[in-house]
């Protein structure tokens, strides 16, 4: 399994083309099923899009681990989706605050397992 | 508004250094960058704006970050018409044509808009021309008295009103002549004041206007390099405050010019991120005077819209949350006043005369102590509003305040509104009330304790000292001695001592020095728990035990009795590998010639994420960001 970046919304685009991780809100599912709007931790707005249909509720916290593509949005190869007692607690906010310093000190959060 | 005109030509004229100017221009361009810079946070994003003036566009104009939230909440967006309220230009390398200008303040006036016109980048050729003197010398500093011939200031080359930066002329060999520094009002040039939030490491030309809210006194230090000295100042302007420290030939030329409430002229001092664990100004960056530094006092009169002191106020209940021997601001009302003490050090064997307050807020009260002739001749009687600035937060019996040297204490100050509020509530209900008290820990359990990591508590040498030490540890347990972790104790009520088994049905105690006929299982476990850097060995008694294994001790000894090791095994299994904040008391005790820390248990609580996770990231903006 390669490893993936976690990234927020706004580091799609220097992330493209490579494997990447977010975390963040469901705002809508399409009819389709297919795309789903997301809400990311840094509060914008993404659009992922799966080759399946994708069983989440709007409002739930999911992972997406996936690629960007050239237009900016996520193509999922999987989501993740967690019990309302797991996300309960989750500080949104904080997690964003992780993710920058992911990125301000590579050299020290490991992504090679 | 239908005809909202931009400022055609307004883009080249803030290059060339007219930033007085208030243009309106449109945002054609809008991208975040990566903030690799010395910002202590790491959270700011920095943006930088393609703007247009419907003339030309210019690609690098940086927006204060104080301004994100525009872009974030999608009222500043590609095509918005702003106008410039406060710019100036930064040169990195001019004659490659390689300028910024920084937009400190903006005004969106209108969010949603077309394009308006067809605007062409500014060619390089304009931005490197902007100016006359093209074949511009290096720079000088200052203008020395001594100087030879009566060459203007190079460095500053003016037009029209303003004057543009320049290369960073540090770098320059330094002609300065120090005793210019004291006079020479041609030096210091005031139109270019700036306020002092607005101060980075990127400005290569500035000055502020600045009062000394405090001084703290010549230390001595000793490292690597050998003897030194040092002293530090916060500078207030109403903008903002920031700490100024002067080393070695520094300290000695400006300690004494620099007098506390006096307002000064200061330029050119070198400028890094705060080191947030000493300095509790707000603002992002710390000065250090360099050999550079010119200071130049104010003219009576000129000093009067600076304010007195800046403060960074916390509320007395966040104090349990910072670690101790920091320091802080912090206000509230003086609920009552202790007599006047007097203690004397062990250490130095000197006598000290103190006296303690208990100092209210709407939340939470603490105490805290007033020293020497401050202490004399305080009087709480009023219940008056006190102010500190950097007073120093210790750790006795919970959390206390202790004013040192570079405290400053203010009865009632008027700069805050915190102090009508404070005196509102304290006179309508708050000297009623019964605030949770900071500074009395009671049980050992609701001491706040502070983090360590296994190896730190070994070389910090916690629990080596007169008294114990508690300390928290998020750690796991790794290994658990079972067949001691219950043993028979003493059935007589407050004896715990472990009895001997007669292997006749009765069990002798020596302490109590009776036979009994039956006992009681008591936990004592050997466990030995580790987390990232170390592993150590602690002993885990009665409630805390019950509580990792959950079963009493009298239901774990007898599954041991009936020697059902399945269920021995499952009970001890659920405990291990779980990540736990265990509450340590560390004492040193003798053990023939030995002196060995022993680490009991006082509490064992669950992981709470989310609070760890804002611990470490506190600590992280604490920490001084690796320089680049």
């Amino acid at each position: 399994m390669s490893h993936h970046y976690r990234i927020n919304g706004s580091m799609l685009q220097q992330f493209s083309g490579k494997p990447v991780s977010i975390i963040g809100t469901v705002s809508k599912v399409h009819p389709t099923g297919n795309v789903i709007d997301l809400e990311t931790s840094d509060k914008q707005h993404i659009v992922v899009r799966s080759t399946e249909r994708v069983a989440v509720d709007a409002g739930s916290i999911i992972e997406v681990l996936g690629n960007v593509d050239n237009r900016n949005q996520i193509i999922c190869d999987s989501v993740i989706t967690f019990e309302p007692e797991q996300t309960a607690n989750f500080d949104m906010d904080m997690y964003n605050q992780a993710v920058l310093l992911f990125q301000h000190y590579p050299q020290d959060y490991l992504v090679n397992l | 508004m239908a005809s909202q005109r931009l400022t055609t030509g307004a883009l080249l004229r803030y290059i060339r250094g007219n930033t007085t100017e208030k243009a309106n221009l449109q945002v054609v361009g809008i991208k975040p960058i990566e903030s690799k810079t010395d910002d202590p946070s790491g959270s700011a994003k920095r943006y930088r704006l393609m703007l247009s003036d419907g003339k030309s566009t210019f690609s690098s104009c940086m927006l204060g970050t104080q301004m994100n939230k525009l872009i974030e909440t999608n009222t500043l967006k590609e095509n918005s018409i702003i106008r410039i309220d406060r710019v100036m230009v930064n040169s990195i390398d001019k004659q490659n044509g390689r300028v910024m200008l920084m937009l400190y303040e903006i005004e969106v006036v209108e969010s949603d808009f077309e394009r308006i016109g067809d605007p062409i980048a500014l060619p390089l050729t304009d931005i490197i021309n902007s100016e006359p003197n093209t074949n511009r010398l290096e720079a000088t500093t200052n203008n020395p008295p001594a100087a030879p011939a009566a060459a203007p200031v190079t460095n500053v080359i003016r037009q029209g009103a303003k004057a543009l930066p320049t290369l960073d002329d540090r770098k320059k060999p330094n002609g300065g002549n120090r005793a210019a520094a004291a006079k020479g009002t041609n030096v210091i040039d005031k139109e270019r004041v700036i306020n002092i939030d607005t101060l980075n490491p990127y400005m290569n030309k500035w000055t502020i206007k600045a009062r000394i809210s405090n001084k703290c006194p010549i230390r001595t230090y000793e490292n690597a390099r050998g003897p030194g000295k040092l002293f530090s100042c916060d500078l207030v302007d109403k903008s903002g405050e920031i700490r100024a420290t002067g080393f070695n030939a520094e300290c000695d030329r400006l300690y004494s010019m620099l007098e506390i409430g006096e307002v000064y002229y200061i330029t050119k001092a070198s400028l890094k991120a705060a080191n947030r664990q000493y300095n509790t100004t707000n603002s992002d960056y710390e000065m250090t005077f360099n050999h550079d530094t010119i200071v130049e006092a104010c003219d009576v009169g000129e000093g009067e819209n600076i304010p007195q002191v800046q403060y960074n106020f916390i509320s007395i209940s966040e104090i349990a949350n910072r670690a101790a021997n920091s320091v802080c601001d912090v206000i509230g009302v003086v609920k009552s006043t202790s007599d006047m003490q007097t203690i004397v050090s062990k250490a130095s064997q000197k006598e000290f005369s103190k006296r303690d307050i208990l100092l209210v807020d709407e939340k939470a009260s603490i105490s805290a102590t007033l020293w020497g002739q401050q202490a004399e001749e305080f009087d709480g009687s009023s219940h008056p509003v006190i102010a500190f600035k950097a007073i120093k937060i210790g750790d006795f019996n919970g959390r206390t305040l202790s004013v040192s040297n570079s405290t400053l204490m203010r009865q009632d100050p008027t700069e805050t509104e915190r102090t009508v509020e404070l005196r509102v509530w304290f006179d309508n209900e708050g000297k009623l009330m019964d605030l949770p008290d900071l500074s009395k820990a009671g049980e050992a359990g609701n001491r706040p304790t502070v983090m360590k990591t296994l190896s730190q508590v070994i070389t910090e040498g916690i629990g080596l000292g007169d008294k114990p030490d508690y300390v928290s540890v998020k750690a796991v347990i790794t290994i658990i001695k079972k067949d001691t972790a219950v043993y028979m104790m003493c059935p007589e009520g407050k004896c715990s001592k472990k009895v001997v088994d007669e292997n006749n049905g009765t069990y002798r105690c020596e302490k109590c020095n009776k036979t009994y006929n039956s006992f009681k299982w008591a936990y004592m476990i050997s466990a030995e728990i580790s987390d990232t850097a170390s592993a150590q060995w602690i002993t885990i008694f009665r409630n805390e035990a019950e509580t990792l294994l959950g079963v009493s001790a009298e239901e774990f000894g007898n599954h041991k009795l009936n020697q059902s090791e399945s269920i021995v095994d499952e009970i001890i299994s659920k405990a291990m590998n779980r990540e736990l904040i265990f509450k340590l008391r560390a004492k040193a005790e003798q053990y023939n010639d030995e002196r060995k820390i022993r680490f009991t248990c006082v509490s064992i609580t669950e992981m709470d994420w989310p609070s760890h996770g804002r611990r470490l990231l506190n600590e992280i903006n604490q920490m001084e960001p690796v320089q680049n």
